[in-house]
């Protein structure tokens, strides 16, 4: 095969999956070992906004995008580099950077990228293009959700009026993959509300008491825009169930302060809403699960038939394909997360790409790439299920977990978690 | 802050494969670290990955020959794939730069108990309480050691020690529950295990067990729980010298309605015993 043929078969492999940032990292190798640098900088830099740029190649990159003008760009490849804890060439890069900023007349850039001082990050609406049609089934979840968060900030006329207060605390729950951070998403695009995002890496810190410092520093930040929804992904590694805590360390206190956060929202009555999720229920600490703090704990369960088939609409939409009988293949997927769907999706697409990489023609996805797919397929929720089932048989005093043991009760549910 | 501090809370919070991916993200420079290294260890070790593990840390000890963290590391994952010998080889080389540490005789004495030398794990253990009087990881060894030797009253008596410090020790209370079952004490098993099962849900065994401890209450299986309870062999024998002392005595007709109602009995726990086996499936 000739470079060309190369070049133009990597090409219509990333056209068929744009979302394969590998294959796209080594297109744009492979065009600027062609010479054809104007075209491997773009690449490269749709691998950056992805966030799948090496580190070890940040540097070179940036060299070279500075040298072809593009200096936006190339900050930014030298942030990466520097927050990478690359050493080597980072600060020839920075010299360039600062000659070349300073020949176009633009200010000089500070020392180093300007610091985030915010600890939430906030996520603007338009940046969630995704709304509750982009999350296939689980409608009763949906309906959940409208209820505690959406309704109360498109009518809280109306949530006045009966005496109900907008706020609080809403817990997600479920197996792994099964759409609980895209609901939360998909919450922020459906009410149109602020919606900040609170991660560990973003609180934790190694001296001592800031990390506690830093969660209410995000709770004021929430506080200030609210109304607004702040959302709190993994809460169990926020709020680790104590019983598991070795020591006093950084955890206990934290958990210490998020309980103090969540009181003082219950207290205050100010319109801010805290949704987590979390798919270890049982490593929570049992105190943030208290009457005032997450008073409304949502299962999320596994997708159903209806909803596998969604998904699946879904992955495979914007992709080429010939003749996939979606509708068995929902039936076939039993228990399958939405994770695990589109990872069968991913592989057959992979499988297609290879074939369109040795054939002149177009290769759509088709029922043998998805039946190979299949082959190696498995529902990693079953693991979760029969946990959760040893917990709620154990652990239900307070019945929050009835929704959880009515499922897993179901004659179905009961012969597929046999082993 | 350092993503490794983040790995290393993700492993302690029970995350060890998000700890993983953490560490995959870390530049090749600090991916070669000695705290790198130790870390990846043990979110291998911790995702069931103990031959990872063992390469790390060997890769760690590489630069850092004496560290005794990493030594500790490397004991425990091949002690994990079921290298007796070289865990003990590691944890050894680790005793020799400190000979006192409670937490490394704690694994010696598991890497004994694992091979069956219960002696050599006892004395071990004795060194370590007496220069860690207060530590749970040896409390925790003498416990078991404890029950291996088959001496049940002294294991109970130190889970309760254990207890009394750590009331929310998943161990502690399984130990208890399988205590009171051996006892034939169904109750105090269902509470016990069940406690264990709401505090580490993930063990599948320590749920059917306390899911038995509690079917087996029901008045259905009380042939079931008599032979628990007196055993199988010494029932038998029971039932057939009463047989042939009736027989002996002259008591046909009585000989014969017990032996007729000890065969209903068995076929009845039998089936009970078949069903309980459904039921747990
Ligand atoms: N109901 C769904 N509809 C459409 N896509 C879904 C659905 N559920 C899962 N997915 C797909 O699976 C991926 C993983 O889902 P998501 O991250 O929301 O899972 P999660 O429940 O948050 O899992 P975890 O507990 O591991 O964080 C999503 O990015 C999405 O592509
Ligand atoms: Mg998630």
């Amino acid at each position: 095969m000739t470079g060309d043929d190369r070049l133009e078969g990597l090409r219509a492999a990333v056209e068929l999956s744009p979302d394969n940032h590998a294959l796209r990292l080594v297109l744009a190798e492979s065009l600027r070992e062609a010479g054809e640098t104007a075209a491997a900088l773009t690449e490269f830099e749709r691998v950056l906004d992805a966030g799948a740029l090496p580190r070890d190649e940040a540097v070179e990159v940036g060299t070279a995008a500075a040298h072809a003008g593009r200096l936006q760009f190339a900050a930014r490849c030298l942030d990466l580099a520097r927050n990478a804890g690359v050493v080597g060439g980072t600060a020839g890069l920075e010299d360039l950077l600062t000659t070349l900023l300073a020949d176009s007349g633009a200010v000089q850039r500070a020392d180093g990228p300007e610091p985030d001082t915010h600890v939430a990050r906030r996520v603007s609406v338009a940046e969630e293009a995704c709304t509750f049609a982009d999350v296939g089934g689980l409608d009763d979840v949906k309906r959940a959700i409208h209820r505690t968060i959406v309704l109360p900030y498109q009518r809280p006329d109306l949530f006045e009026q009966y005496g109900r207060r907008a706020g609080g605390g809403v817990l997600l729950f479920g197996p792994p993959g099964c759409g609980k951070t895209l609901l939360a998403r998909a919450t922020a695009g459906e009410c149109g509300a602020p919606f900040l995002n609170l991660r560990i890496e973003d609180v934790l810190d190694p001296y001592f008491g800031v990390s506690e410092q830093r969660l209410h520093l995000g709770f004021d930040e929430a506080r200030a825009a609210a109304p607004c929804v702040l959302f709190l992904d993994e809460i169990d590694t926020l709020a680790f169930a104590r019983r598991h805590q070795r020591s006093a360390g950084v955890g206990r206190a934290m958990v210490d302060q998020l309980l103090q956060e969540l009181d003082a929202i219950g207290a205050n009555n100010d319109g801010l809403l805290v949704l987590g999720a979390t798919n270890v229920p049982w490593d929570v600490d049992d105190a943030l699960q208290r009457p005032g703090r997450f008073d409304r704990v949502i299962f999320v369960p596994p997708p159903d038939a209806e909803a596998r088939r969604r998904i699946l609409d879904i992955a495979l939409r914007e992709r080429p394909t010939a003749g996939i009988d979606v509708d068995a293949l929902a039936e076939r997927t039993p228990m399958f997360s939405g994770a695990d769907l589109c990872a069968v999706v991913e592989r057959a697409v992979d499988a297609a790409i290879d074939e369109a990489l040795t054939s002149a023609d177009e290769v759509p996805v088709s029922q043998r790439h998805v039946d190979a797919a299949m082959r190696t397929a498995r529902a990693t929720t079953l693991e979760w299920l029969r946990t959760a089932r040893n917990y709620t048989e154990f652990a239900n005093e307070s019945g929050r977990y009835d929704e959880v043991r009515a499922y897993l009760d179901q004659r179905e549910m009961r012969k597929l978690l046999r082993r | 802050m350092s993503s490794l501090e983040l790995v290393e809370h993700l492993l302690g919070v029970g995350r060890p494969q998000d700890a993983l991916r953490e560490l995959e993200r870390l530049g090749p420079d600090e991916a070669g670290t000695i705290v790198a290294l130790y870390l990846r260890g043990y979110a291998h070790l911790n995702t069931g990955q103990a031959d990872a593990a063992v390469h790390d840390a060997q890769a760690g000890l590489q630069a850092a020959p004496d560290d005794i963290a990493l030594l500790y590391l490397l004991s425990v994952a091949q002690a994990e794939r079921g290298d007796l010998a070289a865990a003990e080889a590691a944890i050894l080389s680790a005793l020799g730069h400190a000979a006192d540490d409670a937490d490394l005789l704690a694994q010696y004495a598991r890497i004994l108990m694992r091979a069956g030398e219960l002696e050599k794990a006892g004395r071990v253990l004795a060194t370590a309480r007496a220069s860690a009087p207060g530590s749970q990881d040896v409390l925790r060894c003498h416990i078991d050691l404890a029950y291996l030797r088959g001496d049940t009253a002294e294991a109970e008596g130190l889970t309760h020690l254990l207890l009394a410090e750590d009331a929310e020790s998943a161990r502690g209370h399984q130990m208890l529950g399988a205590i009171a079952l051996e006892r034939g004490d169904l109750p105090a098993a269902e509470q016990r295990l069940g406690e264990a099962v709401r505090l580490e849900p993930v063990h599948d065994e320590v749920a059917d067990t306390a899911r038995a401890a509690r079917i087996l209450q029901r008045p259905y299986y009380w042939p079931v729980r008599f032979f628990n309870r007196f055993g199988a062999a010494p029932t038998w024998v029971a039932a057939i010298c009463l047989i042939v002392g009736l027989r002996a005595a002259g008591l046909e007709l009585a000989a014969g309605l017990f032996g007729t109602t000890w065969l209903i009995v068995c076929a009845w726990s039998w089936a009970a015993g078949s069903r309980l086996e459904h039921q747990l499936r």
